[in-house]
């Protein structure tokens, strides 16, 4: 009994020395550490965008901020206190976990500064040629309006698009909200005058105005029946789903039936055929036969390996990249775009097979 | 004379961890660091310092406590003084000289799993003086050292064709890649490892020789 208290006193003791000694080392360094991160911050990330500033100072801002951005909201003082812009951090989801990078924004001509890359946990070599200023240097000049889509106005990185995506959104999902804010009026220039146009006019002048077509628009090579022969029919509010055929055998057996889908791949929209057999409830299996993927990567999406995964999947199977589909190595976005497409035709299909029971 | 032994004793135990038990390679202990850390020399350097002040504050520390500690509990006691000494270095690291923690980065609180550092105090500072103790540390501190920058050199020599950052094969010529990588590390703990034993088999008596285990392992299961 003895020897266990004094096994408590002496644990006892040590923890409680060892508590107090980080506690006071805490104490004493905590400040300093908070000071230096703070300081690197500015050194390091915010003077790669404001060079000429001299100081930089938190400014409140009168409406709640953006989701993405972490206060406070900086402005940059040059030597003599003239404001030069203002500047932020922005957290964007990367491939390896959370992207953080500063952003500096020009209040007046609703443009941004610039970008410096802060943290990151993005594969080596890959996502990491997001700190490069290749890719940072295109978002100086940008209007805070524009639609900050990599592929449209942003140029990914090679092998590295949602390394890229997050950077473009960290920046295009707070920017203009951070001007507004901050009571900042937001200039819509007479070429941007909603993100929204922006997107449209970028979208009909490229070759892949169908991906922001409706379902029946996006069926294409397919003949069918015009919506509006359709809407005579069953009314004004209905629109053309996925184009479907139902499958026979020879001796006309009901064998399943092929849809027709399509989503937004790397390189404009991705169509791909999905065969599904409804009574036994699984894919039958799937074909790209549609596709302006980059060679050599997202084109292997084709590939059997990577569409032979969708064979005998159940109609209930969540059908998502990293899930239940393996994607292709350095084609996250055209794996994900023909495995929504093959998503969507079983959506289609489960609806139809659904109202039948 | 008695000063001469002082030094003479502590000597001894300095040369021990130093050459004769050199942890990672006639050890074979504290191979996961080893193993991670040792892309390039210079890290080997980085992290030998830094596990040579831990080891040394915690064989100090603990060989001044001994008697005061039951047996019974000596694991967690040590345990958290090896966790307060590492995160008081880190602590003083960030706050005083950022450069330098940026570039230890993970390498300071891994060295809190380091069984070399644990190993020592139960084997070695429980038992003896604190000057014993701060010997001992010293020598497996810096045999520790020259272990990582042994295998750092042959990694980055072979991986990437540099020195300590020097180049040392012209420029363009072809390294071998698997070198930086997780296997390369243990093909060259082994390739040093067959070496060092045979070195050790040639120089070792003639009954030693005819020895039917391994040096290694003799260390090992002593």
């Amino acid at each position: 009994m003895r020897n266990a208290w004094r096994m408590i006193l002496v644990l006892g003791l040590v923890s409680v020395a060892s508590g107090m000694i980080l506690a006071g080392f805490y104490g004493w360094m905590g400040p300093r550490i908070e000071a230096q991160q703070l300081r690197e911050q500015f050194e390091v990330g915010f003077k790669q965008i404001f060079p000429e500033a001299a100081d930089f100072k938190a400014v409140t801002p009168v409406e709640p901020l953006p989701e993405r951005v972490e206060e406070p909201v900086y402005q940059a003082l040059d030597s003599s206190g003239n404001v030069l812009g203002l500047v932020y951090n922005a957290i964007g989801d990367g491939y390896g976990g959370p992207v953080k990078v500063a952003v500096g924004v020009d209040p007046d001509q609703g443009q941004i500064v610039g970008l410096a890359v802060l943290s990151h946990t993005e594969t080596a070599g890959l996502g990491s040629r997001i700190e490069e200023p290749s890719f940072r240097d295109q978002f100086a000049g940008k209007p805070v309006t524009d639609p900050f889509e990599v592929g449209r106005d942003v140029d990914g990185i090679t092998a590295a698009t949602v390394s890229s995506q997050a950077v473009s959104r960290a920046v295009g999902e707070t920017a203009r909200g951070v001007l507004e804010a901050l009571g900042y009026s937001v200039p819509d220039g007479a070429t941007h005058a909603t993100p929204d146009a922006e997107t449209h006019a970028t979208t009909s002048a490229t070759p892949d105005a169908t991906s922001h077509a409706t379902p029946a628009e996006k069926a294409g090579g397919a003949a069918g029946p015009s919506v509006e022969a359709v809407q005579a029919l069953f009314g004004a509010g209905v629109d053309l789903g996925l184009p479907l055929w139902p499958v026979w055998d020879e001796a006309g057996a009901f064998q399943g039936v092929v849809v027709e889908s399509s989503a937004d791949g790397f390189k404009g929209p991705i169509r791909v055929l999905v065969a599904i057999d409804p009574v036994a409830g699984r894919v039958q299996g799937i074909q790209v036969v549609e596709q302006n993927e980059t060679k050599g990567l997202g084109d292997k999406v084709t590939l059997p390996e990577f569409t032979d995964q969708f064979v005998g999947m159940p109609l209930d199977a969540a059908f998502q990249v990293g899930v239940d589909v393996d994607a292709v190595t350095r084609a996250t976005v055209s794996s994900k775009a023909v495995t929504e497409a093959v998503a969507q035709a079983v959506e289609h299909v489960k609806a139809i097979v659904g109202q039948g029971r | 004379m008695a000063q001469y032994s002082f030094w003479r004793e502590k000597w001894r135990l300095i040369s021990e961890g130093l050459f004769r038990d050199t942890p990672p390679f006639f050890l074979v202990i504290g191979l996961c660091p080893a193993l991670a850390v040792t892309t390039a020399a210079i890290n080997g350097v980085i992290m030998g310092i830094a596990v040579t002040f831990v080891l040394m504050g915690a064989e100090v520390i603990i060989s001044l406590l001994r008697k005061w500690i039951p047996r019974t509990i000596r694991i967690p006691v040590y345990v958290i003084i090896i966790a307060v000494l590492v995160t008081v270095i880190d602590l003083v690291l960030a706050g005083t000289v950022p450069a330098i923690h940026r570039v230890l980065g993970i390498f300071v609180p891994l060295i809190v799993v380091n069984c070399i550092i644990l190993g020592r105090v139960e084997a070695f500072a429980a038992h003896n003086t604190p000057a014993n103790a701060a010997a001992d540390a010293l020598g497996y501190g810096l045999g520790y050292m020259w272990a990582l920058v042994a295998i750092g050199s042959i990694r980055e020599i072979l991986g990437n064709g540099t020195w300590f950052g020097l180049q040392i094969f012209p420029e363009g010529l072809p390294t071998v890649d698997l070198f930086k990588l997780a296997p390369g590390a243990f093909v060259t703990m082994a390739a040093v490892l067959a070496a060092l034993n045979v070195i050790r088999r040639r120089r070792a008596p003639t009954s030693e020789k005819n020895a039917a285990i391994p040096v290694v392992s003799r260390n090992a299961a002593a």
